[in-house]
């Protein structure tokens, strides 16, 4: 792995809620502009993680971290950093679709005005529009931009929040399962677009799907109660996992 | 299979289940008689009151009568049933009108409660002998029940004729106002602080008991509150419609701070959480989702506690807002009364004229608190949003 | 190894292996058989083995269709992914094994009216084949890695007895051209017989692939043993 290429570097991280250890020390390099997904069983902490890549738990009271996270070489816990302003280039996508319930074009407007990254006019206009082309889903809604965001179907409403994440321009993208409320087409809908989004963007996605982190990642990692079990190329550690652990994770013998 | 109906232990289950219902559909039934027999009881009593006596009388604006002979204006055969406060008005009246001093004309005038209520039937003390007056201009068509415009145009009176709701509908006014402008703000304020910012300590949950616990609180030991603070301590105007609002302020708050509170807490963790990803700040997402979110529910809940408010008098009988107030305050400094106040008194007023206006009050104030609770439903339906 | 969440997951992979290695056991025999009737000019012996070949080819293509069924339904991944992927790969070379072992039956029946006068190297070929084969499948059974480099190792010296025999079998045609047509067989036979160990190696090679995840396949004997030091 080149030095170069590190985008985010997670070192010796661990995480308590109030006195329960969420994470026991993760240490993680994150390559630029590929798509690294997390999985493991629930609990094992991999959204904890995810979380603390822009801060989100910072919001959860008694939630207490150690270690380093640094985004190109920046640590983002130091004092002088702007969570909001982490926020813009760390987007995130949940595991619900979540629109505001505002209107489409209003969902996408929304982020870029309180971070003054457009204008309201024509300068927005061509922002909503080119984040829609980006999330694919220009086609779909440019007839109907006044109308609620929640009126959309559930894949669309998914891609919609990808579009308003994009819409700030982040360098990273998080997704906490983007798929899990989705059916089987909508779900291809958006293992499609992030395979176009990494040209742009480096994707961290959660996934409880295996076979969506086997499709969709280029990088996996391996999370059992809130240690980093395995790291490496995706279609070795879904061929031949190094961790006997992993082995039983992947193949279905756990528990 | 069996017939099901000729198991026995099947057909006592299929029995009790019917009684059963038939049992809450009787208690539903029941509940409604009630409210059945108290709108019927009020309107029947009530209803008159929207009509009053008046007598076609030759009134003369002489000179005597502006300068305060005003027994003079009416002939000497009907003077002592013309109510004595309409006649007693006539000096000012013709002060404020010179021009008419000297004429005479012939118009419709109050006449006393004896013998408005001798004309709906009601008992009465009215003498025989000007029953049988009454009779006569009866028959002459000089004696009529006409809608009641004095009571919704003029404020209390010693003189039931003349009593109306004028000066409690406006000092309701002003009491609801200023409890609006005094608990609305702080009660969200306090409620958006304790749901999206307070940290989960000790104190913050002390806080939180005791809002809940407030709510609980016999209405009365608010007047206390503000007897004791509003007027002993910071020396507010006792009767003052100010004293009034502070009080019901202090009473309602809780109501708005646990409404709100839910009306917050049911916005998702979605919408708090997407806005918070697109790098809003916490007070950004608070003022542009979550409020505007939340503020259907807050009104919803705002207006009923507002209501309750409305329909209260323990705590202002305790500030001294159960005054006689003839005229309607010009200012919230004043001395005046709320409606629950005015009913109040009234229902001590030993005549039957007054105990028919009492009645005519509860109902204009229920039809008012009615449509402000169908304003909070029309609120929570039309903008409450679906999840 | 654990059991799968899926018991069902669990029956149906033994199913597998167990469907492979009853083919083994047949072309074992198959092989042993063949070899036979050549050496013994056992004409009864070569016409059952030819016949029982159609077994080994039922055998395979049962094994193929639990293989897709495994593969739709159960997405198998890691070890179970490798697993499946040499089962195919397996179940190919052992079908491919019968069919020459069925080959060299063909070429007894072909040779019947001159036999070969002498049989001494074919004899030690065919058990050095079959120790080959045995040995394969025993690796694949067991998961015997050290076995199963042993089996490709001995490879070499296979091919060497190969051309040792092809030689002998050229001096033969000198000394008689009549017995050219039946020594062009019996160097056949021998051909299938060092073809037959090929796959055996191939066996060998999966078993490898299936345990530690490493294609030692095309890789020097020397480079493969390092791998597999580093990989333990």
């Amino acid at each position: 792995m080149q030095e170069a290429a590190k985008k985010i570097s997670i070192s010796a991280l661990k995480l308590w809620y109030g006195e329960s250890r969420a994470l026991h020390g993760i240490s993680l390099d994150i390559e630029a502009k590929r798509v690294t997904a997390l999985i493991g069983p629930s609990g094992c902490g991999k959204s904890t993680l995810l979380r603390c890549i822009n801060r989100m738990n910072d919001h959860i009271p008694g939630c207490r971290i150690e270690g380093k996270v640094t985004l190109e070489g920046q640590d983002i816990y130091a004092e002088d950093v702007d969570v909001v302003q982490l926020r813009s280039q760390v987007g995130m996508v949940f595991q619900k679709p979540n629109p505001f319930p505002k209107s489409i074009y209003e969902n996408i407007a929304y982020a870029p005005r309180i971070h003054g990254i457009a204008k309201d006019g024509p300068e927005m206009d061509a922002l909503v529009e080119s984040s829609f082309k980006k999330a694919s889903l220009w086609d779909e809604v440019k007839d109907k931009l006044q109308q609620p965001g929640t009126a959309l179907s559930g894949g669309q409403q998914q891609r919609l929040c990808i579009a308003r994440t994009i819409a700030v321009r982040p360098e990273v993208i998080l997704m906490d399962e983007p798929c899990s409320a989705l059916d089987p087409i909508a779900t291809a809908k958006i293992e499609e677009l992030i395979d176009e989004l990494k040209n742009e963007f480096t994707i961290i996605i959660v996934t409880h799907n295996m076979q969506q982190a086997a499709r969709v990642s280029d990088f996996t990692a391996f999370f059992y109660l809130g240690d980093l079990i395995e790291f490496g190329n995706t279609n070795t550690l879904f061929t031949s996992p190094a961790n006997k652990q992993t082995e039983d994770y992947i193949t279905g013998r756990f528990g | 299979m069996n017939d099901i109906l000729s198991n026995p232990a099947i057909r006592k289950r299929y029995a009790t289940e019917k009684r059963f219902r038939a049992m809450c559909f009787g208690a539903v039934v029941f509940a409604l008689l009630f409210l059945v027999f108290f709108f019927a009881d009020l309107i029947s009593k009530g209803w008159p009151a929207l009509q009053q006596a008046e007598m076609q009388a030759e009134v003369s604006y002489s000179e005597a009568v502006r300068d305060g002979k005003y027994r003079l204006a009416v002939d000497k055969r009907l003077r002592k049933i013309v109510s004595r406060g309409w006649l007693r008005a006539l000096p000012l009246y013709l002060e404020d009108h010179p021009e008419l001093v000297g004429t005479t004309t012939t118009k419709w005038v109050v006449v006393i409660a004896e013998v408005d209520q001798y004309l709906k039937g009601h008992p009465n003390k009215l003498k025989p002998k000007y029953k049988k007056l009454v009779d006569e201009l009866q028959a002459d068509g000089k004696v009529q029940l006409a809608f009641n415009t004095y009571f919704f145009t003029r404020g209390d009176s010693k003189m039931p004729e003349l009593a109306g709701i004028k000066s409690a509908v406006v000092g309701t006014i002003y009491v609801l106002l200023l409890t609006m402008l005094f608990s609305l703000p702080v009660g969200i304020m306090t409620a958006i602080y304790l749901e999206e910012f307070a940290p989960d300590n000790h104190f913050i949950r002390f806080i939180e008991v005791n809002i809940n616990n407030l709510a609980a609180i016999p209405s009365i030991l608010f007047g206390l509150l503000g007897l004791a603070i509003f007027i002993n301590f910071f020396g507010v105007p006792r009767s003052s419609a100010l004293v009034g609002g502070l009080t019901l302020s202090l009473m309602t708050l809780p109501v708005i701070i646990i409404s709100a509170r839910v009306a917050l807490e049911a916005v998702p963790d979605s919408i708090r959480e997407a806005a918070l990803g697109v790098g809003a700040s916490p007070w950004q997402a608070v003022w542009h989702h979550i409020l505007p979110l939340a503020m259907p529910g807050i009104l919803t809940g705002s207006i009923i506690g507002l209501a309750r408010a409305m329909g209260e008098t323990a705590p202002l009988i305790i500030v001294g807002m159960v005054a006689f107030i003839p005229d309607a305050p010009s200012s919230i400094l004043e001395a005046a009364t709320v409606l629950p106040a005015q009913i109040y008194t009234w229902t001590g007023e030993p005549l039957r004229a007054f105990a028919e206006r009492t009645s005519a009050a509860i109902l204009v104030l229920l039809a008012v608190l009615l449509s402000l609770n169908a304003v909070a439903i029309w609120l929570r339906q039309h903008f409450e949003h679906k999840w | 190894m654990p059991q799968h969440t899926m018991k069902r997951f669990d029956a149906e992979l033994d199913q597998l292996k167990e469907h492979i290695l009853t083919m083994g056991g047949l072309v074992e025999n198959a092989i042993r058989d063949s070899v036979e009737s050549m050496l013994e000019q056992d004409q009864e012996l070569a016409e059952k083995t030819i016949e029982r070949d159609k077994a080994i080819n039922a055998l395979e293509v049962q094994s193929d269709e639990l293989t897709r069924s495994i593969l739709v339904r159960r997405q198998p991944a890691a070890g179970d992914l490798r697993f499946i992927i040499a089962a195919i790969k397996v179940v190919t070379d052992l079908e491919r094994m019968g069919d020459l072992a069925a080959g060299i039956a063909e070429g007894m029946l072909r040779t019947r009216k001159f036999p070969p006068t002498e049989y001494s190297n074919l004899e030690i070929i065919g058990e050095k084949v079959l120790l080959q084969v045995n040995r394969a499948l025993d690796a694949y059974s067991r998961g015997d890695i050290d076995l199963a480099m042993e089996v490709i190792e001995k490879d070499k010296k296979i091919d060497k007895r190969y051309k040792t025999m092809y030689r002998e079998v050229l001096t033969y045609m000198m000394e008689d051209p009549r017995s050219i047509s039946s020594s062009l067989i019996l160097t056949n036979v021998a051909k299938n017989l060092e073809r037959i160990a090929d796959h055996a190696t191939n066996i060998a090679e999966m078993v490898v692939y299936i345990i530690r995840g490493h294609d030692i396949r095309h890789v020097d004997h020397e480079a493969a043993a390092r791998l597999l030091t580093e990989g333990a």
